[in-house]
């Protein structure tokens, strides 16, 4: 997935859950947004260092970046 | 071993989704219930974790006035008190015999498993034939109305399980997984609030991004190490923290929809009845059946986790 799909599907996302993708995520937004992209990376979510401390859309694509998957 | 009754406690007070959210307007009702599941919850308000379990016990034992159990087992982490031993209280009051094993287990969410296999292997050094694991929470008291991520989820409730030793069913394997470096992310905060003196504080995505890896790996190597193909799986039967996490596991697992069991809507997380509960549910529609395969595995606070495969 290239990175403007990918913030796409972070803000439909983020939205769906209750909040806008720019806002600091609760818990219940950030996991969204992880089962998301768990379901669109093919599972390798979970192995993605500090992927639970991306709390909003640039720290994600910032943490996607730096793990190669965008 | 087999499951032979469940007793089931629940507070009286109920609280919905839609209450919370007329208590904090700017919440999206359909948003939450679409990742939580949960329609309502139950909260413990005059009731304790203690009054609750003597109920649960209370119910099971009227219903089974036969059973001599050589034991209780209380698997909770809401006591009021903490000296004397809540489980030997438990144990005058349900009018156990004397010549009986009673103790407390602190765990929350793997705690049912613990319960269980502890119960079960402590049935191998008695001539008693039966055993009682009580499960018991009330987590709610220390979770404030305006929590978004832990008000939606959790609830409060006792269950009460009755085993006993049989030769044709049994625990076909199990499995034990520890982190303890996940502790700080579900756990008991001093709170900041009005209200109760603590508060529980859970780093949601924290604790998920631990049940995506751990929780698969288990049943993985639960299935491996019990010899039991996960297609021969009759009932799978995870702790219920919410429609997300349950989603999610059965997506990694490929469990059909019919293997899946869910109970959460009508009762949400009730931590470490949840297990005990889903079963219950499961018995009364006779959804579990002799000779099944059911595959029982709680994870959370701790991090701990614990599963078993029952064969019915």
């Amino acid at each position: 997935m290239n990175e403007t799909t990918t913030r796409q599907l972070i803000a439909e996302t983020a939205e769906s859950a209750g909040s806008s993708a720019e806002a600091d995520w609760d818990s219940l937004v950030h996991i969204s947004v992880l089962i998301a992209l768990n379901n669109a990376f093919a599972g390798r979510i979970a192995d993605v260092p500090k992927v639970q401390e991306a709390r909003n859309l640039e720290a994600m694509l910032s943490i996607l970046k730096e793990a190669k998957l965008i | 071993m087999r499951i032979v009754d469940i007793g089931v406690s629940l507070p009286a007070q109920k609280e919905t989704l839609s209450d919370l959210v007329k208590f904090n307007p700017k919440w999206d009702e359909a948003a939450i219930l679409s990742k939580t599941g949960i329609e309502e919850r139950y909260i413990a308000t005059t009731e304790t974790a203690y009054s609750l379990a003597l109920s649960a016990g209370r119910e099971v034992m009227a219903r089974n006035s036969d059973a001599r159990p050589a034991g209780v087992i209380l698997v909770t982490q809401s006591t009021e008190i903490q000296i004397p031993t809540t489980a030997c209280r438990l144990h005058h009051d349900l009018g156990l015999s004397k010549d009986a094993f009673a103790f407390d287990v602190n765990q929350g969410c793997s705690g049912f498993i613990y319960g269980l296999l502890l119960a079960h292997s402590l049935l191998n050094t008695t001539v008693r034939e039966s055993a009682i694991v009580i499960c018991s929470d009330t987590y709610t008291k220390h979770i404030s109305k305006t929590d978004r991520t832990c008000r939606p989820i959790f609830s409060d409730g006792a269950t009460a399980t009755l085993i006993e030793r049989t030769e044709t069913s049994g625990i076909l394997g199990s499995i034990f997984t520890t982190d303890g470096s996940g502790a700080p992310n579900l756990c008991l905060v001093k709170s900041t609030g009005p209200g109760e003196d603590l508060q529980l504080r859970m780093e949601g995505a924290k604790v998920f991004v631990f049940t995506m890896s751990a929780v698969p790996a288990a049943v993985r190597a639960l299935s491996k190490n019990a010899s039991v193909n996960l297609e021969d799986i009759d009932k799978f039967v995870f702790h219920q923290a919410s429609r997300l996490v349950l989603d999610n596991l059965q997506s990694s697992l490929n469990i059909p929809n019919d293997k899946m069991v869910r109970h959460l809507s009508s009762v949400g997380n009730t931590v470490s009845s949840s297990i005990p509960l889903a079963l219950s549910a499961q018995f009364a529609r006779g959804e579990i059946q002799p000779n099944m395969k059911v595959l029982c595995m709680g994870f959370g606070v701790g991090y701990s986790l614990a599963g078993c495969i029952i064969q019915t």
